[in-house]
């Protein structure tokens, strides 16, 4: 208690400490909330109508009325999402391996990765849901397209951006290629990894959203959809509301994950954190 | 030193660096050095003249583009599991901790045993971090992961001993701790050693003869036997006879330092 009585006379001013108190994370939630309420507040002041920009106790009421609808698309979206960045994962990785380890796949298969890649997916979604239908595989395929790029490229970086003296090291205790890899190469691609994966599953989500705009009757994008055109403005929002929280809780999985399988890179990661904000 | 068998012969060594676009650079002019068994010898010299290329020479990672290398009389064409390397950096692979950082060479040559958790014990005790043993190098300073690299360098227990700056990136006082150490290491196990450096104190204070080498391309321009018996503690740096030597050496490769 003297030690604690000691602090509070070295204070500063109370409005400063209470500021502190918060930490950086309850600052975030406190910069949220006043969003929230000014967004409350102006919608009351000046009548907006519902249609055009629904306040936020309206759209909370929303997401309680139609929630078995929203459910049942939300559930539709994060298959998409996850088989598509599934996907992602294994092709991309898999992808990486091969041009890593020859330059002459290397030297045929990048130029076909990169115009793969600056093909606007928006452009050809309409061309991939004649192919794979207007089901739930056109909107897998989309978001694959799409987040498959950032694990092609942060995986190879990590299976080739290793300390030249290690592999040096293997070789000189006789080490075969195999495993350099196994040992060396995998492991220290990992970081790379997740760090792709963690954007890649965010990009996944737009994939698959932008196929459910393109065509198809389920999903939380044929939900703001249908929604738009009926003016139900507040479902949409609620729709959006969802879209957001799971794009947040996919990538919070990540990161748990990662903490998991990865514990002797938590350093690098947490500054990434302070970067991101997260 | 005793004559005993050379452990390194290198006879007429060069090696050439070919690069694109570029005329093919010398590295290495007929180098020719023998280092017996239980031998330290340093190399000093300016940067770019070829320490490091040597190096690997001689652990058989880099061909020679002309000339032979022996180790314990057999040439060597590729590279040799009978050689313990540190480098500059540790190179320690940050997903391990150091205990199995330090069992690694055991690990990848098959050779782990009932003995290798003693023999890993051991080293780290000798090189006194023994209690990071279960931590991951990033939570050890500098100098004691160089420590780390240093018992992985001896743990398959090689006979050669091949050191490519390893102080070079640690401060003063943690390197002149690390060569007091090193003297130490070295004593109780005797191992031939080739050890690259800078500093011409560092390899005064721990070999047997210092190898002066010239700018590229790389040649030997002086060999000084360093007749300070070992074990060398630091009393040794107030001597004398280590001044002279320091003075010596660094007037051989064209500049006054201690």
């Amino acid at each position: 208690m003297a030690a604690e009585n000691k602090l509070s006379d070295q204070a500063l001013p109370t409005k400063v400490s209470l500021w502190a108190g918060l930490g950086s994370f309850g600052r975030g939630i406190a910069g949220v909330v006043v969003v929230i309420i000014l967004w409350e507040i102006i919608c009351r002041a000046f009548h907006v109508p519902e249609f055009i920009l629904p306040a936020p106790i309206a759209i909370i009421e929303r997401l309680f009325t139609e929630w078995q609808l929203l459910a049942a698309h939300t559930w539709v979206t994060i298959s998409e999402m996850v088989l598509g960045f599934a996907l992602a994962v294994i092709i991309g990785v898999l992808a990486a391996i091969l041009v890593t380890t020859s330059d002459r796949i290397k030297d045929v298969a990048m130029p076909l990765i990169v115009i793969t890649q600056l093909i606007p997916k928006i452009a050809i979604a309409p061309v991939i849901l004649i192919w794979f239908g207007y089901g739930i595989s056109s909107k897998v395929v989309i978001a694959f397209l799409i987040a498959v790029f950032p694990i092609v490229i942060d995986m190879a970086t990590g299976l080739t951006m290793i300390e030249r003296e290690l592999i040096e090291l293997l070789r000189s205790l006789g080490a075969s290629r195999w495993k350099i890899f196994m040992k060396a190469q995998i492991p220290n691609s990992l970081p790379h990894l997740f760090s792709g994966m963690r954007v890649s599953i965010t990009l996944a989500m737009i994939g698959a959203v932008v196929g459910e705009f393109v065509g198809g009757s389920e999903g939380l994008g044929y939900i703001i959809v249908v929604g738009t055109s009926e003016l139900k403005t507040a479902l949409v929002f609620a729709a959006i509301f969802v879209l957001t929280a799971v794009g947040f809780l996919l990538f919070a999985l990540i990161g748990w994950v990662e903490r998991l399988v990865i514990p002797w890179s938590a350093s690098e990661r947490d500054e990434l954190m302070k970067i991101t904000g997260m | 030193m005793t004559a005993v068998s050379p452990a390194i012969v290198l006879r007429g060594i060069s090696k050439t660096y070919a690069a694109k676009g570029r005329p093919n650079t010398l590295a290495l002019d007929n180098i020719s050095l023998d280092i017996a068994e239980g031998e330290f010898v340093a190399l000093v010299g300016p940067s770019g003249c070829g320490k490091s290329t040597l190096l690997k020479l001689i652990s058989g990672l880099l061909p020679p583009s002309n000339g032979e290398i022996e180790v314990f009389k057999a040439t060597v064409t590729r590279p040799l599991p009978s050689v313990g390397i540190v480098f500059q950096s540790p190179v320690l692979m940050k997903w391990r901790t150091i205990y199995e950082n330090v069992i690694l060479p055991l690990e990848v040559m098959g050779t782990i045993d009932a003995s290798s958790h003693d023999r890993v014990m051991g080293l780290l005790e000798l090189a006194g971090i023994r209690d990071f043993a279960q931590s991951y190098p990033r939570e050890l300073s500098g100098g004691m992961q160089q420590r780390a690299a240093i018992c992985r360098a001896l743990v398959h227990n090689p006979p050669l001993l091949l050191l490519d700056e390893p102080f070079g990136a640690l401060d003063a006082m943690t390197r002149s701790q690390m060569n007091m150490d090193l003297a130490r290491i070295w004593a109780q196990t005797r191992k031939t050693t080739v050890l690259i450096t800078h500093s011409v104190a560092e390899a005064v204070f721990l070999a047997d003869r210092v190898v002066v080498m010239s700018a590229r391309p790389g040649r030997i321009t002086e060999i000084i036997s360093v007749e300070i018996p070992h074990p060398r503690t630091v009393d040794v740096r107030g001597q004398p006879k280590f001044g002279e030597l320091v003075q010596q050496i660094g007037k051989h490769i064209g500049f006054e330092f201690a």
